[in-house]
């Protein structure tokens, strides 16, 4: 994607754009995100905090200079809007006993937020560049052939990092308590 | 969504479930839903009014009776409910109210809704007779030659359906068509006098493709249930409202055998996924042809949910991922919506 042409999109108010911008970047504002949270985060935490990310792009969409591209302003909103989460973290609501249960329950969020946490401290835990590769690769979405290629390894040996990274994290999931 | 990190997940986490990624669907939905957070049958309701109004104006201008109790389309009808079954009111965001209207001494032919993506254009219509002399040629039109009464700016095949109230001297239509290029399309009313014609512009709803790239099996479907054979599937594209598909065949009645495999683990069959309308075209050459087809879904589908697209028992997923293997014996059939 041309960040640059995106940006200049975006400041004109093309609502494309922004559709763009959020099919493109959604899994590295995911990966930031999930990183500023150190993984505790279910998958409606995450969307909900990326949305904030891309109206507030929306809403800034005229600011944005096309010689500095998006990624690091959406980088640097996705974080504050993480750490901003985590201080407002509050106990639930209690719901109505009428209410149509159609979403995780409290105690299934806790559970996947746990599991999040615990993967997100194992891949964490992996040294580099193996943890840079999983971030990248798994989180990010990158290509495999351009991680590999900033990270000096070559593909194949990108593989095997990777096909060694997810035993070791396999292990380390079975035995890993979260402080 | 069978991502990535959903794939890291399963292989790695012993209690599985989902994974915390984002769906850039789910991603979008939200940010729609910020942004356009005005109620948007209110928002219908006033700007139908304000096209009245207008419509109003502009007959008194002209000279011609006045039309101040001119009723308009209630606030629940709009392209989604025309098209869709269940409740659209989740989806208005991907609805686009702006009315457009042109009119004669005779009618005001308005576009009050559009949705579109990149295969087909929904939207609804109203035409409201300014005298009882219009109306009874409007009716007479409807009933005896219904599908002359308009001249479409679009190509490809179109559908139409539409009902009338005789209180408020108004016809409520509802049209979809195949799209073009662009994102513009004019309809004429062929009652009305010449040169008045409606042009009007739309946003089309994001959508994903898949490339695929499979040999398989193709079905007449429920038009011709005993037909069968090979195709290859280039490619899909699916947005809430169609899925579309690309591939070549030595018989252009065939259309791919598709599964929807749902995040839940439940899996839909295409047939219950084909909804009202359908359309298609091909070419070819020494008995091979090369056929683009799409058919709107009964109700909008809500792809965040949608893990992967099945066809010839490997799952591709919506994030597209690596293609895996599915045993469609143990999967449990969804229930078609109601």
């Amino acid at each position: 994607m041309d960040e640059r042409a995106l940006v200049k999109k975006l400041n004109k108010g093309s609502r494309s754009a922004l559709d763009q911008a959020i099919e493109h970047y959604t899994p590295y504002v995911g990966a930031v995100v999930l990183r500023a949270l150190a993984g505790r985060a279910c998958r409606e935490d995450v969307e909900e905090l990326c949305a904030d990310v891309f109206v507030a792009l929306w809403t800034h969409a005229g600011e944005l200079n096309p010689d500095q591209g998006v990624r690091p302003w959406l980088a640097a909103v996705a974080r504050n809007k993480a750490v901003d989460w985590l201080r407002c973290q509050r106990p639930g609501v209690p719901i109505p006993e009428d209410a149509p249960d159609l979403s995780p329950g409290p105690e299934e969020l806790a559970q996947r937020r746990e599991q999040s946490a615990r993967l997100w401290a194992a891949v964490d835990g992996l040294e580099e560049p193996d943890r840079t590769l999983f971030v990248r690769y798994y989180y990010e979405g990158d290509k495999l052939k351009t991680i590999a290629a900033e990270l000096g390894l070559s593909q194949t040996a990108a593989k095997q990092r990777l096909f060694r990274g997810r035993k070791a994290l396999k292990a380390a999931l079975k035995g890993l308590e979260i402080p | 969504m069978k991502s990535r990190l959903q794939t890291l997940w399963d292989q790695v986490s012993p209690e599985g479930g989902p994974c915390p990624q984002p769906n850039p669907w789910g991603v979008r939905r939200r940010v729609d839903a910020a942004l356009d957070q005005k109620p948007r049958a209110a928002r219908l309701w006033r700007k139908l009014k304000l096209a009245a109004l207008c419509a109003a104006a502009l007959v008194l201008l002209t000279g011609a009776a006045a039309v101040t109790e001119m009723v308009l389309a209630p606030p629940t009808y709009n392209v989604l409910s025309a098209f869709f079954q269940g409740d659209a009111a989740p989806w208005e965001s991907l609805m686009d109210f702006q009315p457009v209207s042109v009119g004669d001494d005779d009618y005001t032919l308005t576009v009050t809704s559009t949705v579109a993506d990149k295969s087909t254009l929904f939207y609804t219509l109203t035409i409201e007779a300014h005298s009882d002399e219009a109306w009874e040629e409007l009716r007479k039109q409807i009933s005896e030659n219904f599908y002359a009464l308009f001249s479409f700016r679009s190509h490809g095949s179109l559908s139409t359906d539409g009902e009338v109230d005789p209180g408020s001297r108004t016809c409520y239509i509802s049209v979809s068509t195949e799209r073009g290029w662009g994102s513009s399309a004019g309809i004429r009313l062929n009652l009305m006098e010449e040169g008045k014609e409606l042009r009007f512009s739309y946003r089309p709803v994001s959508d994903l493709k898949l490339d695929i790239g499979a040999e398989g099996q193709g079905t007449g479907g429920w038009a011709w249930p005993d037909m069968a054979g090979p195709v290859t599937l280039e490619r899909l594209t699916l947005s809430p409202l169609t899925l579309e598909a690309e591939y070549t065949t030595g018989d252009s009645e065939l259309f791919p055998v598709l599964y929807f495999l749902w995040d839940d683990g439940t899996v839909s069959d295409l047939d219950s996924l084909k909804g009202g309308t359908g359309h298609g075209s091909g070419h070819g050459a020494n008995g091979v042809t090369k056929m683009t087809k799409s058919y709107s879904f009964p109700a909008v589908q809500d792809l965040s949910q949608l893990e992967a697209v099945v066809f010839e028992g490997m799952a591709y997923p919506l994030d597209k991922g690596e293609p895996y293997e599915v045993d469609m014996e143990v999967l449990t059939t969804r229930e078609p919506a109601s």
